[in-house]
């Protein structure tokens, strides 16, 4: 217990409550009924309980010169840990904040900067690191300890601080553990903002855990193939077949044909009226979570009708992905079609690049696929 | 006037109540004069990038097509952007008030969609005094070339004002009975264009029903004058009860 005096006539007393003082005061008695009955004061009254690093009553105000002296220190602490971009330099550097002093000042500079900095160590996906950065704030100092702070709440910008920490965990689709509940508990309290959130961020991401039906893998694969194929199954259903017609890397160029066809559209194909043309039309996009995959197809003509709906355009009857010269790989595609099923060969095809729905497929759209 | 009595049952005491099958096409988008009743607005109107519009292709089918971007300019006082949607008009009556659809006869909402694999969200608003308020429910496309019906039933749907999902359980009932628009959004935070095409929506009602409730509780409905219905049609064509 430390008494300042700050004001002739004025006392401030740091690092205790009043209870205490009252037991401090009244234990010089040496009567033991009396020390007993504070005790149990002491006991009823507090209702939580006082932590080793809680922090004084009165906070220190900041001049201008001692907050940008932190913000360089804090910035320096991190510019350390930047040069070697790892888990553990991250983890030391915060470390090394909470080490320096006990009431933690300036902490949440601290925290949005590491925050901003979490993609670049490419820990978005480390639920520890969201811990780890949530465990700086001091503990036991943002709780409510009366109705009055309910009512007439004090607005704590350390509030705003967690629930950005926690939108960002939102948005990386991470869901919060046992250790984040029991750092927001202590931090802020338990009907707390911050831990409303991990409580909804945990809740609604449980509902919706299985509501995609069109859910890729995870990890999402990179390989071009591989999400082709996806996308290929996708369109054409899962008895299709897919074939690699030609796949070979030159220059670190790739250069790709993948198709896919089922077996009711090759039998479509055997009988197929020969005096109609075939239509190869595209590319078309289809979309994989955030990767747009361009797809060609081969169709019927409009006028060969299915069955007893009327059809307005013609049966799909392949579908195709490439990488490379487009029409030299869509011919390619033709001629590998027309090898399988001899039927083909006196059939017109009618090739519609660049249809009025497609999106033309440039350089530029292939290069952002590779670096995806 | 008791039209829906709306019963809570346990699970032993489960009962399935057979409803004919019903379905009513709201709009039919094969004419420049419905797709007139959509309008379009994005983010472009509060600053940001995106673009969209809403418009008759030539096979006379309605497209919802545009670019969406997350890019946020220099002098913008937003964190997140990017979202492009479209909204019914509220058709007025004349001399004033609004003229609001009614659906607590179905059970879900159908869209004949050709997307683009994207996820939309459907966006119903009712007539409330929170005018933020809007049921929402997820609708994920299958992209490539064919069409696909889409069934959300409403129970799918949950309660969002504002764009924060609500903690209070939502019974939608009381708001299917008074719906004022309806619109779709795209807002999945992936920079690109897109395209939805939409061929018609409808709501429907399937021939037997169980409704889940919003913390998944066990609850159905009955209609009591399609009960009443149901009693005439059954006997009509399958007997009297016997037994």
């Amino acid at each position: 217990m430390q008494v300042h005096k700050i004001r002739a006539g004025y006392i401030r007393i740091t690092n205790t409550s009043v209870t205490k003082i009252i037991t401090a005061v009244l234990s010089n008695w040496n009567h033991t009924w009396t020390f007993s009955r504070c005790n149990r004061l002491h006991h009823g009254l507090l209702r939580r309980p006082t932590m080793i690093a809680s922090a004084p009553i009165i906070v220190k105000r900041f001049k201008s010169n001692d907050k940008i002296k932190n913000l360089i220190t804090v910035g320096a602490i991190l510019e350390e840990a930047l040069q070697t971009k790892q888990k553990d330099s991250f983890h030391q550097a915060i470390d090394k904040f909470n080490a320096r002093d006990r009431q933690r000042r300036g902490h949440v500079d601290f925290i949005y900067s590491a925050l901003s900095l979490i993609d670049k160590f490419e820990l978005e996906q480390d639920i520890e690191t969201y811990n780890k950065l949530l465990d700086v704030f001091p503990k036991d100092r943002f709780v409510n300890r009366s109705w009055l702070d309910v009512v007439w709440p004090k607005p704590h910008p350390q509030i705003d601080c967690a629930l950005d920490v926690l939108t960002k965990m939102e948005e990386e689709g991470i869901l919060p553990n046992e250790d984040t509940y029991r750092i927001l508990y202590d931090v802020f309290g338990r009907k707390s903002f911050p831990l409303q959130k991990a409580q909804r961020i945990e809740y609604w991401f449980t509902r919706f855990k299985d509501i995609n039906p069109y859910k890729l893998p995870s990890p999402v694969p990179t390989d071009p193939i591989e999400l082709g194929s996806i996308a290929l199954q996708r369109i054409a259903g899962s008895d299709g077949v897919i074939t690699i017609y030609e796949h070979d890397k030159k220059n670190g160029e790739d250069k790709f044909l993948l198709a896919i066809q089922s077996p009711n559209q090759k039998q479509f194909l055997t009988n197929y009226d020969t005096s109609k043309p075939l239509l190869v039309e595209g590319p078309f996009r289809v979309w994989l979570s955030k990767y747009p995959q361009y797809y060609y197809v081969l169709r019927a003509h409009a006028s060969v009708q299915i069955g007893e709906e009327k059809n307005e355009e013609g049966l799909v009857v392949g579908t195709c992905m490439l990488r490379g010269n487009n029409m030299s790989m869509l011919n390619l595609w033709i001629d590998r079609l027309r090898k399988e099923i001899s039927q083909l060969s006196n059939v017109e095809i009618i090739f519609d690049i660049n249809h009025s729905q497609s999106v033309p497929i440039t350089a530029e759209d292939n290069a952002i696929e590779i670096e995806r | 006037m008791l039209r829906n009595l709306v019963g809570y049952i346990s699970k032993r005491a489960e009962a399935r109540v057979i409803v004919p099958q019903d379905e009513k096409i709201i709009w039919k988008f094969n004419s420049d004069k419905v797709v007139k009743e959509f309008y379009c607005f994005t983010d472009a109107d509060l600053g940001g990038n995106s673009d969209g519009k809403f418009t008759l292709n030539s096979q006379n089918k309605a497209l919802f097509s545009g670019t969406l971007s997350t890019k946020i300019k220099p002098g913008m006082q937003l964190k997140y952007t990017g979202f492009c949607s479209l909204r019914s008009i509220v058709p007025r009556r004349f001399p004033r008030g609004e003229i609001l659809q009614d659906w607590s006869n179905f059970d879900a909402i159908e869209f004949r969609v050709r997307g683009d694999g994207r996820a939309y969200l459907v966006n119903l608003h009712h007539q409330t005094f929170r005018p933020d308020d809007l049921f929402q429910a997820f609708m994920f496309t299958r992209g490539g070339p064919d069409w696909e019906s889409v069934r959300i039933p409403f129970s799918n749907f949950f309660l969002a004002n504002s764009g924060y999902m609500q903690d209070k359980d939502a019974d939608i009932s009381y708001a299917i009975a008074r719906i004022r628009t309806i619109g779709l959004l795209l807002a999945d935070r992936v920079d690109g264009p897109f395209q939805l095409e939409i061929d018609n929506i409808k709501v429907v009602r399937s021939a037997m029903h169980i409704t889940r409730g919003y913390h998944q509780n066990l609850t159905y409905k009955v209609n009591m004058d399609h009960y009443r219905k149901t009693e005439k049609y059954m006997k009509k064509n399958y007997g009297p009860v016997s037994g």
